[in-house]
């Protein structure tokens, strides 16, 4: 943001300049001539291999014939971004290091909002985010919305960019008839909400959602496994938090209070159940659970491919159990489920930095190779070596879970094995990478906080009609509204959670003041300080004062001295460079160990030396940088205009034998792309409910090609050609006999499937050449 | 936990001691049954979680739990390992700005006599604010040098803006030898 002298603060493009990164294949296209690069993959649809399309056309634009893709395992990890994961902070990180070299490294690829379940519900539904799901449900598990509130208006996204969405029933006692806040609106979405389960019950695939820790940890030592160990904390229906006698229409469960016995949360890991329910989207549509009446209960909305229902065994199970878990279903083709969601628990997903329970690190050879118990692997069941969470306890999971998932006869024949985040926390520095501050020892110039960076934690993600956008639909309840001064009402997906927003006024006549925006719901917004007072000491020797409470964004806050007589301060003096020395260990416990320090400047950054001794100084009051009252100066994180749309950029990997070891996309995708996705490989538009929903059906989705939710948002390119790079000559052979060396590209194919691509406009893509990518490095940034 | 001086190897903490250490014996081969990798996957090139190695010149950059290799002047070497932070109040309805951070540091296999000093750590958070972690209250304080077959281990603590930030060590006046990025988690 550009911020005006008058005042003013003026929007400027904020989209990165992006460099295209052509691919090194021949590009055949047939039809338009529309030039197609790795990065431009992601085109508008241009066809659809819906009902009963012939074999060799692609699906959609994803570049892949009907059935190539047979299998997908889905591995979801936790708050991590980009920066932190996939540029170098984790040198040695298996994530890191060595599954980019095995598939693709989406660079774009983005959660949809703030905090984490949120996104969850969004991947597998299409509904953008609302203030209870934003905050983990972590009040109460009630109803959300209803089949009445499902946007109808318009019939359709190109009509009314909120069709199909759940609108929340409080929206309407907000005065701006959205943004209800948390605990206000619940939590589990009505029956008419269709998942990607449903469409694949409809489609007839078979699909499974596998959560570690499930009804409780296994305990070190235990030979047999246990279904339930914990009672009472993830026995409500689909994995739901509560007993098996909560649910959200009749006994709705408590997520921070009045917790059962045995039971220290609901929300977060417990020593003897790492599994959280925020981040396991099964429990959390009715159209999975169905109902409890005072009758009974009711059905969900779809009926699975092998009958009974879609919160039985045979489709919500504990990742480790011995006959219904990951390994006894690995065994064969026959026995795998088409799409696997994988959860991993609080510690193994790379949320808690200090595990609760078992970080599976007891569960490796001295050689480093997972060890599989017989006859069923349980690492739990292994003394753990330490309890280090984060990136060091998901390398560990990710190590265990995806050899045995490559080994396994499913994923040689068409699997796709999707490594991904939920949202990004922040990159360190706000520099876009982490790295850069890794030598610095304070504060330095480059390191200095600005808002308009800050919000790029905050950034959307998404290609539209062939072009990469920051933006995406909000939905009717997380809005991004603006008042008439284009200052910013709401906080939209991204929650506001990286940025100082203005406050609330509490007086609006007769005139608005200007540092403070009537109405503005500013979600995780920090507030800009107030005038500040500090103990420090500094002489006339010197135009350094050391200041024990100086930050690193007290930078350019005005300094008075009230105390010391006569004022040894010059008129228009101001905080420069902050540093920090010692560390100063206090005698006293009131002392503080930080001795900081800054440089006194003038209003041109002159060093400004006082006059006599100076013992205390009162920092200005930070405000608005375009309209500040007398007495303050700018806050370098306050932004009144910029948006918060998403979930930031988090970074995704794919492995299959249809896609090339060690390439790189920088295609924007999101959440959203995601499930357009599978819908695609799927093709769940061929499956048989076309019941007439609110808006849509189960089978036809929103749009009729079987997209839910925002999948359906006119344009939205799934993962593309640039993505599923190595389909083209249907992938890798399926041979188990490891080789050393690299990748073993097929022989270039020109079988008879060009003709029907060219007939139908579709790009083709063929190789030149042999030639081997295992060892080509992934670029680090 | 208390700050503890142990006989080498009798704790390892970072992810190499952690695979060094084995588990139940029984190697088992239960998903050779159905099949070994695919063809196509590359051979590893890198031996992942293998443990960095910092310099004054070149200072280990690594996530936390994992362990650096520490080379400092006169020969000497040592392992560092930094896990944390933990926070309390997880998952609440309010989650607030700040957190009480708690990291365990791990100091073993020196070459040589090493001093310890809790000082020589500081955190850094995403608005490059620097902290003093202290010594959790309660813990002895860890020894003053680290001689060769023993592990020093002790919590440093602060409270800390939630979010991203680095932990760094700096035990030769204010060079660094290594960093880690944690996350200060509180959802």
């Amino acid at each position: 943001m550009q911020i005006l002298r008058n005042g003013s603060a003026t929007p400027t493009p904020r989209q990165p300049r992006r460099t295209l990164r052509r691919n090194r294949t021949a590009l055949v296209l047939a039809g338009a001539a529309v030039l197609v690069g790795s990065t431009a993959a992601a085109m508008p649809a241009v066809a659809s291999a819906a009902h009963g399309s012939p074999k060799n056309l692609t699906i959609s634009s994803t570049g892949l014939k009907p059935g190539q893709v047979k299998h997908v395992w889905l591995i979801i990890l936790e708050n991590k971004s980009y920066d932190a994961t996939f540029t170098g902070l984790n040198q040695n990180s298996y994530l890191w290091k060595t599954l980019p070299k095995q598939g693709v490294l989406l660079k774009n690829y983005y959660g949809t909002g703030h905090s984490s379940m949120d996104n969850y519900l969004s991947m597998v539904s299409g509904q953008a985010p609302e203030e209870d799901t934003q905050s983990d449900c972590s009040v109460e598990n009630t109803n959300f919305s209803s089949n009445a509130g499902i946007v109808t208006k318009g019939g359709s996204l190109k009509n009314n960019p909120n069709y199909g969405q759940a609108a929340s029933a409080a929206n309407a006692a907000q005065p701006s008839g959205a943004n209800a806040p948390n605990g206000a609106n619940g939590c589990t979405y009505p029956k008419d909400v269709p998942t990607l389960f449903n469409q694949l019950d409809a489609a007839g695939k078979t699909w499974k959602g596998y959560a570690q820790d499930l009804g409780g940890a296994q305990a070190a030592g235990s030979s047999s496994f246990q279904a339930d160990t914990v009672p009472g904390r993830d026995d409500a229906v689909c994995g739901g938090p509560g007993s098996t006698a909560n649910n959200p229409d009749t006994d709705p469960t408590f997520l921070s209070s009045n917790l059962p016995s045995g039971v220290t949360s609901f929300t977060g890991a417990q020593p003897n159940d790492q599994y959280v329910a925020k981040h396991f989207p099964f429990p959390w549509f009715h159209s999975l659970t169905g109902g409890v009446t005072s009758g009974g209960t009711t059905p969900g909305l779809t009926t699975p491919a092998q009958g009974g229902s879609d919160c039985d065994t045979a489709h919500i199970a504990n990742l480790d159990n011995p006959q219904t878990g990951l390994f006894h279903d690995l065994q064969k083709s026959s026995t795998t489920p088409a799409f696997s969601w994988v959860t991993p628990d609080n510690c193994s997903d790379a949320h808690d930095a200090i595990c609760k329970g078992n970080n599976l690190s007891g569960s490796f050879t001295a050689s480093g190779q997972p060890i599989y118990q017989t006859p069923t692997p349980d690492p739990e069941t292994t003394t753990p070596k330490n309890f280090t969470g984060g990136l060091y306890a998901s390398d560990l999971f990710l190590e265990y879970y995806i050899p045995m998932i490559e080994k396994s006869p499913a994923f040689k024949d068409g699997g796709l094995i999707d490594v991904t985040f939920d949202e990004g926390n922040p990159p360190f520095t706000y520099s876009g990478n982490s790295f850069n501050n890794a030598n610095a020892y304070g504060p330095t110039l480059g390191d200095e906080p600005n808002a308009t960076a800050g919000i790029t934690a905050d950034a959307a993600g998404q290609n539209i009609n062939g072009h990469n956008v920051h933006t995406e639909p909000t939905g009717p309840n997380s809005t991004l509204g603006t008042d008439t001064k284009g200052d910013q009402l709401y906080p939209g997906p991204g929650n506001n959670s990286f940025i100082d927003r203005p406050p609330v006024c509490t007086s609006t006549s007769p005139n608005v003041p200007s540092d403070c925006v009537p109405g503005i719901v500013r979600g995780g917004s920090g507030t800009s300080p107030g005038t500040r007072t500090d103990g420090v000491a500094g002489n006339s020797s010197s135009s350094f004062i050391e200041d024990k409470s100086i930050l690193a964004d007290d930078t350019g806050r005005q300094v008075t001295d009230t105390v010391d007589s006569p004022d040894p301060l010059p008129a228009s003096t101001f905080v420069g460079a902050v540093t920090d020395t010692g560390p100063d260990f206090p005698t006293t416990n009131t002392g503080q160990v930080t001795n900081g320090s800054f440089q006194l400047v003038d209003q041109s950054g002159t060093p400004v030396t006082p006059t006599g001794p100076v013992s205390s100084i009162t920092l200005s009051a930070e405000g608005d940088p375009g309209n500040l009252a007398p007495g303050q100066t700018a806050d370098p994180l306050w932004d009144a205009t910029h948006p918060t749309p998403g979930g930031g950029d988090t970074g995704s990997v794919l492995i299959s034998p249809l896609i090339r070891p060690g390439s790189v996309s920088k295609t924007f995708y999101n959440h959203y792309s995601w499930l357009a996705t599978m819908e695609d490989i799927f093709q769940v538009s061929n499956g048989h409910d076309h019941t007439a929903l609110p808006a849509g059906t189960v089978s036809g989705g929103l749009d009729g090609q079987g997209h839910l939710g925002y999948a359906a948002q006119p344009g939205l390119a799934p993962f593309g050609p640039d993505v599923f790079n190595n389909a083209g000559h249907g992938g890798y052979a399926a041979s188990s006999s490891h080789r050393s060396g690299g990748a073993a590209w097929l022989p270039e194919s020109t079988g008879g499937g060009i003709a029907a691509l060219v007939a139908a406009g579709l790009p083709i893509w063929f190789r030149r050449g042999r030639r081997s990518t295992a060892s080509r490095p992934v670029p680090a940034t | 936990m208390a700050a503890t001086v142990l006989a080498s190897g009798a704790l390892g903490v970072g992810i190499a001691a952690a695979l060094a250490g084995g588990g139940s014996g029984h190697a088992a081969s239960s998903a050779g049954r159905y099949g070994a990798l695919p063809s196509f996957l590359p051979t590893p090139s890198v031996r992942t979680d293998a443990i960095v190695t910092g310099t004054v010149r070149h200072p280990g950059l690594t996530s936390q739990g994992d362990a650096v290799h520490a080379v400092l002047p006169n020969g000497r070497f040592v392992r560092v390992t930094v896990s944390g932070p933990e926070t309390p109040g997880e998952g609440l309805p309010f989650q607030a700005d700040a957190d009480t951070a708690t990291w365990t540091v791990t100091l073993s296999d020196a070459s040589k006599p090493v001093p310890i000093s809790t000082k020589a750590f500081s955190a850094i958070d995403s608005l490059g604010k620097i902290y003093r972690p202290q010594l959790v209250p309660g813990q002895p304080r860890p020894p003053a040098v680290l001689r060769p077959g023993h592990t020093a281990r002790f919590e440093l603590r602060v409270v800390m803006r939630v979010g991203e930030g680095d932990m760094r060590w700096a035990p030769l006046h204010n060079d660094l030898l290594a960093t880690w990025d944690f996350v200060v988690e509180n959802d």
